[in-house]
């Protein structure tokens, strides 16, 4: 019936005209309007430690944003036929790193940016696995139980989790559980079956934690949850224990109170935190800016959050939803677990705070995933459109 | 409306909202902890936090070692080291150039007493850019108050601290301060010189003398304090560990303190009894040394400055001071270059008796006066006229007028007077273990002035070049000013020379050499000073080299004739330097000398042997503008004598006319 009306337009009309105009920009202003803020909150602070940085994370937000556009404006669900593309790209970067930076030494390789590429590969991995792990689940929830589809997604889930946490990145490995555990979650899984998943993330952790030294693994995780739980078993003043870097952290913080000490705040920016513009940057935007600013800045990722489980809710399809369940985790996570370490109520774990952290492919990796929550939420103002549905939440 | 296989929707699960509603509250549940945790440590803890804030960092400062002792012969330290509080900065912890550092600079300088200029000028020239938190020293020995006041202060003076550090300590004073050396902080340049290479910016080095020749025993390792350093830099906690500094080895020397002193003590008494008679006697110097080992037993040069003064950094108006002495800061027993005067008669005679010129039995030299060509006349001090004498006479009275003859006789050919000059080691560097090895000085020939000619017209005359090396000389003085320059080599040159005059120049050091060469039958010495290299605790770490030699021919009969003319002027009656040691107890071997310097008054010599079986000893001095050679450096010869052998020392002046 709707053949004539494609087939043969009104005269003189542009079918693009046809859609609402708020349609065809498509953004969510809140979301983007926090991502902006965080990357001017991330600007501001690398300001005031190190110029160059500032400079580079001003062209690595320019680029992001100009990803997230972009992106948004094309119809995630064609991801969902390239699932199989993108999961074989995302073990096979890992697998690079992995070959490559095995002959490093004693360090992560990751975290001391010996390797750029390894950084890169498992953090563009995060939003990969999410986009995979939801295209899997919607493919295979009509024709699976749903211990079946669990246990499969915990075994693809699991390949790269461990080779990522075997390179060593816990950080980023805890990240794609987290997200993995939100996309079963919301795609309606019984909750015992989560258990399970539960289960396994604490059993990949001991594995690493305990087993993973015995068969020669990088055991700094053990010695920083060591720390974490027992200061007094590591030396305050060895500058390279992981004790250290979290009280000068906690110190700084403090120092911060409830304004800041503004350019005064030399703790951060002398360097006695060390990544202080990685894994430590919230120490030192909390030393500059204090309780305000720490607190404005949790608030902008609070919007983001908002805004991502209302595209959930409101996404066109399956998909869409699992893909933004997936963020809101990995996103969420990556905050709690940085700001957790930098306070001190969890061991550090490095993982880099969203779009303030210092690094290309971090910035990059939180733009792709915001264009993607834009995307979706772009899809399902059309559809809505086009079926006169009215999104509230 | 047919759905293409991609859009047909997925069944929403029905309890996808309840669902995104709990995820939605486990999310802002665990933010909600984390802004507690914020409040808790900022809002309710915050001042803790901020108080903890300045102390956050371990720096490692490094401690200076203390340089090892430089010890006497007996072990009797020469120089050792005290502890004493110093203002230093640490470059890396200053304001940012402009204003604000000046304000530090110029605080700092009121409270230290000094010009701020001076702070600058030393930041600038000796402070490293990183790594290395190498403290700048910019005054040690700070009164207790400007101590206190900074340390109290500390937010007003940023990069600078107070500290205690090892300094040298020289326990004599101005005693071989030159022989010694100077201290002073490496420069930026010196860093990448090799004998500085690894050394930590800051560091205090030798400059000069034996602190410089020795650097690398005396430095010792540095150690490293680990301090709690707040934001600005300052240390503000105790400790927290440290690695002490390793001291210097020790050098032990051939010196000999008591030697030295009176050696000191000796051209100081020469210098005050010339100044009675009206000669200003303005410098002095003497070396002492075994003519059997080539050990270095005393060297000296006066005026001296305190060694202490460069021990730290000497402030502008201590440098001005010690500059305002007559170069006080050259080691005039080997750097300081005079004609030699009559001390130089032993190696005419000798060259003259290897050329045939004379023989034992030739006598000559009869007259006041000798006369060469028409114009060219020669006379004894005094206008005495001795006879004709044979060589011993000649030697014993110093007949000018015998050594003008065989001057004479020698000019030209194979120069036999030059040949032996250069033979006993004049005219080169005597290699001795001071940096530089001593000055080469001058043994004139007709090349010499031929080539002094061309560069005095090259340079001098023809510009405002700056004089050549050999200003000192006659001709480089007067010859442009007279408008004229000086022929060729002239036989009235050589006839000079054979005194010890003319365009001669040699230093106390290298007399002492050629006399030691003659003593001992033809070594020519590279002389030391340096022995043996000890650890802290004085266990022997390193012999060091011996002094090397160079054997020159000299023959035994002649070199008896020569000895016998020396031991004649200093103890038989008729000698010129009786009056000083026809009573002195034991056997010596002396010769008086008497430079005459136009414009100037008479330059004092004196060169000794005194032989013994275990402790021989040569010494020479000279006295500038001291007068006779016998009225000034002899006597303070054998009052050096008199300390060496343990006799009772006085003033014995000769009152011989002769040079």
């Amino acid at each position: 019936m709707s053949t004539n009306i494609i087939h043969t337009p009104q005269q003189g009309r542009d079918p693009a005209t046809l859609a609402p105009r708020s349609i065809r920009i498509g953004l969510d202003p809140i979301l983007t309007a926090a991502a902006i803020g965080l990357g001017i909150a991330s600007l501001v602070t690398l300001g005031g430690i190190s110029h160059a940085q500032m400079v580079r994370q001003g062209g690595y937000l320019a680029v992001g944003l100009l990803a997230m556009l972009v992106l948004s404006r094309f119809d995630y669900s064609r991801l969902r036929e390239l699932k199989w593309g993108l999961y074989v790209i995302l073990i096979a970067a890992i697998l690079v790193v992995l070959a490559v930076g095995k002959s490093i030494g004693g360090i992560s390789t990751r975290s001391i940016g010996i390797s750029v590429f390894s950084f890169q590969a498992s953090e563009l991995g995060k939003v990969l696995l999410i986009v995979f792990l939801a295209a899997f689940v919607v493919d295979s929830s009509r024709k699976t139980s749903g211990r079946q589809l669990v246990a499969r997604v915990m075994l693809l889930a699991l390949v790269p989790t461990m080779l990522v946490i075997g390179e060593p990145d816990l950080g980023s490995g805890l990240v794609y559980v987290a997200a993995a555990f939100a996309v079963l979650y919301i795609a309606g899984v019984e909750a015992k079956y989560l258990a399970a998943v539960l289960a396994l993330g604490v059993a990949a952790l001991a594995l690493v934690l305990i087993a993973g030294p015995l068969i020669g693994f990088h055991t700094y995780q053990a010695e920083r949850l060591t720390a974490f739980l027992d200061p007094g078993a590591v030396p305050a003043r060895d500058i390279s224990s992981a004790l250290y870097q979290q009280q000068n952290s906690l110190t700084a913080i403090g120092a911060g109170q409830k304004f800041g000490l503004g350019s005064v705040a030399t703790s951060t920016a002398a360097n006695f935190v060390p990544l202080n513009t990685t894994d430590f940057i919230f120490a030192a935007l909390a030393e500059r800016f204090g309780f305000a600013g720490a607190a404005f800045v949790l608030s902008l990722y609070a919007l983001i959050i908002w805004r991502t489980l209302r595209i959930v809710a409101g996404a066109k399809n399956l998909f869409g939803a699992l893909i933004a369940a997936g963020i809101v985790a990995m996103l969420a996570f990556q905050v709690f677990v940085n700001v957790g370490v930098a306070v001190d109520i969890l061991p550090v774990t490095g993982v880099t705070l969203p779009l303030l952290s210092y690094g290309g492919s971090s910035v990059l990796t939180t733009f792709l995933a915001l264009g993607l929550l834009q995307s979706i939420h772009a899809q399902a103002r059309i559809a809505a459109g086009t079926k006169g549905r009215v999104l509230s939440f | 409306m047919i759905e293409s296989p991609l859009q047909r929707r997925a069944p929403l699960p029905p309890q996808l909202t309840r669902r995104v509603g709990v995820l939605g509250v486990v999310v802002f549940v665990l933010f909600g902890v984390i802004a507690f945790r914020l409040w808790y440590l900022q809002v309710l803890t915050g001042t803790q936090n901020a108080a903890k804030a300045t102390a956050l960092v371990v720096r490692p400062i490094a401690i200076a070692a203390p340089r090892g002792n430089i010890l006497d012969s007996h072990g009797t330290p020469l120089a050792g080291y005290r502890v004493a509080p110093q203002v230093a900065i640490v470059a890396d912890d200053l304001p940012p150039a402009g204003p604000q550092r000046q304000l530090v600079y110029r605080r700092l300088a009121r409270v230290l007493g000094i010009g701020w200029q001076n702070i600058r000028t030393i930041v600038d020239n000796r402070a490293v850019a990183p790594p290395g938190y190498a403290p700048t020293d910019i005054m040690d020995d700070v009164s207790k108050r400007a101590w206190v006041y900074i340390g109290e202060r500390k937010s007003l003076f940023p990069g600078v601290i107070v500290r205690q550090v090892y300094v040298r300590d020289y326990p004599e004073g101005d005693i071989g301060a030159v022989v010694l050396g100077q201290l002073g902080q490496v420069s930026t340049k010196e860093l990448t010189q090799s004998p500085f290479k690894g050394i930590a910016a800051g560091t205090v080095v030798g400059q000069s003398g034996l602190e410089a020749e020795y650097q690398s025993y005396l430095q010792g390792t540095p150690g490293v304090d680990h301090v709690d350093v707040d934001a600005a830099g300052y240390p503000i906690a105790a400790k927290s560990s440290s690695r002490l500094p390793v001291p210097g080895d020790q050098l032990s020397t051939s010196l000999d303190l008591g030697l030295e002193k009176e050696g000191y003590i000796a051209v100081d008494e020469a210098e005050n009894r010339a100044r009675l008679g009206g000669d200003p006697a303005p410098a002095a110097a003497f070396v002492a040394m075994d003519p059997m080992t080539g050990r270095v037993l005393a060297l000296g040069s006066v005026p001296s400055y305190d060694a202490n003064d460069f021990a730290t950094t000497p402030s502008t108006k201590t440098y001005t001071a010690i500059l305002a002495e007559d170069h006080a800061l050259v080691d005039r027993a080997i750097a300081g270059l005079y004609p030699t005067g009559s001390t130089f008669k032993p190696i005419t005679a000798l060259g003259a008796l290897n050329a045939g010129l004379i023989t034992a039995q030739t006598t000559q030299g009869t007259g006041s006066c000798v006369t060469f060509g028409t114009t060219q006349q020669f006379c004894n001090s005094g206008g005495s006229n001795y006879g004709s004498v044979d060589l011993v006479s000649a030697l014993t009275q110093s007949v000018d007028t015998y050594f003008y003859k065989v001057g004479a006789a020698a000019n030209g050919g194979s120069d036999p007077i030059q040949a032996e000059a250069h033979a006993l080691g004049l005219g080169s560097s005597p290699g001795i273990d001071l940096p530089g090895g001593g000055d080469p000085g001058v043994v004139p020939d007709a090349a010499y002035v031929k080539a002094l000619n061309a560069q005095y017209i090259a340079q001098v005359c023809a510009g405002s070049h700056p004089l050549p090396k050999y200003a000192k000389s006659q001709l480089a003085v007067t010859a442009c000013a007279q408008g004229y320059l000086q022929p060729a080599w002239t036989i009235g040159q050589n006839v000079l020379l054979a005194t010890g005059q003319g365009y001669l120049l040699a230093s106390p050091l290298q007399m002492a050499i050629a006399y030691s060469a003659i003593v001992n039958g033809g070594k020519v010495f590279s002389p030391k000073i340096g022995w043996k290299i000890l650890s802290p605790a004085g266990a022997l770490v390193q012999q060091l080299p011996a002094p090397t030699y160079r054997r020159i021919a000299l023959n035994r009969a002649y070199r008896a004739l020569v000895m016998d003319g020396l031991h004649g002027a200093a103890q038989s009656p008729s000698g010129t330097s009786y009056p000083t040691f026809g009573s002195f107890p034991r056997t010596v071997y002396g010769k008086t000398g008497t430079a005459v310097h136009a414009g100037q008054k008479d330059q004092s010599w004196y060169v000794v042997y005194a032989p013994d079986a275990k402790r021989p000893i040569v010494i020479a001095v000279t006295v500038e503008q001291g007068g006779f050679g016998a009225a000034a450096a002899a006597p303070a010869a054998r009052l050096m004598l008199s300390q060496w052998f343990g006799l009772p020392k006085h003033w014995a002046a000769g009152v011989s006319q002769d040079l």
